[in-house]
């Protein structure tokens, strides 16, 4: 049975710092930027530290990890998707704006989520003050 | 809503009226989460019945499998992918009535338990 990491081991808080150093990296090489989203950036930060030291290479947590039956001992995960990827490099940045993790997108994009996260917030603020007027 | 439970996906906000009905006894289904525990600690969707993760699915993808044949199940984890693939595995194992939440929990806007 596949070990449970213990999130708050030395190990793997030293395995963050790396995961998120090289999601900076990644950023920085592709030209993009983080979701605006920062829980859902975490979560991805903290599955790819997960499958880094479980599997020894940073495979996209959104996708399960299965032993390569052609290379024992060796892992593999669905369309071989390790960070980055070939289909968030070739074809859902520049088609979609965001990876499918959604932890990296385009500059354009995250303003966009900023945008709309406005536009409901704003639109949550009015709808409480027009339910007040109504009490 | 018998109509949702005989999909093969489900989207995040059908799912949201399958649990609310689901509360008031208007429909019977198990909701599996397949995400680490650790993704679940920082949030789930309220009215998961288990937790499964992946990573030990060869501990409990059998087990489960016998444990649940004659229920409708529906697997969820991040973004849909995870599920989708455990999913997949059942049905050609022979499950009939396995349902995928598309979209996982980043597109779902109910009730987020931590």
């Amino acid at each position: 049975m596949m070990q449970q990491l213990d999130i708050n081991s030395d190990e793997f808080k030293a395995e963050l710092i790396k995961t998120t150093k090289f999601t900076d990296k990644v950023c920085e090489s592709q030209g993009w930027v983080y979701s605006s989203n920062e829980d859902v950036n975490e979560g991805v930060t903290l599955g790819l530290a997960r499958h880094r030291l479980l599997f020894g290479k940073r495979f996209c947590p959104c996708f399960m990890v299965e032993p390569d039956e052609s290379k024992p001992g060796k892992f593999k995960s669905s369309d071989d998707r390790i960070c980055p990827c070939k289909p968030a490099i070739e074809k859902e940045l520049p088609e979609k704006g965001i990876c499918h993790c959604q932890i990296f997108c385009t500059a354009e994009h995250r303003e966009e989520q900023i945008r709309e996260k406005e536009a409901k917030a704003l639109a949550k603020e009015e709808l409480k003050i027009v339910e007040a007027e109504e009490i | 809503m018998h109509t949702l439970l005989a999909t093969d996906n489900i989207n995040s906000e059908n799912l949201e009226m399958l649990l609310l009905a689901r509360e008031k006894g208007e429909a019977e289904f198990i909701l599996v989460d397949v995400r680490e525990n650790s993704e679940y600690a920082m949030g789930h969707l309220k009215g998961i019945d288990m937790l499964k993760p992946t990573s030990t699915f060869q501990s409990w993808a059998e087990n489960l499998l016998d444990e649940l044949k004659d229920k409708t199940v529906i697997f969820t984890c991040r973004t849909g992918s995870r599920s989708g693939q455990v999913q997949n595995i059942f049905r050609s194992n022979g499950h009939k009535r396995v349902i995928n939440h598309s979209g996982g929990i980043v597109s779902y806007r109910g009730e987020i338990e931590k």
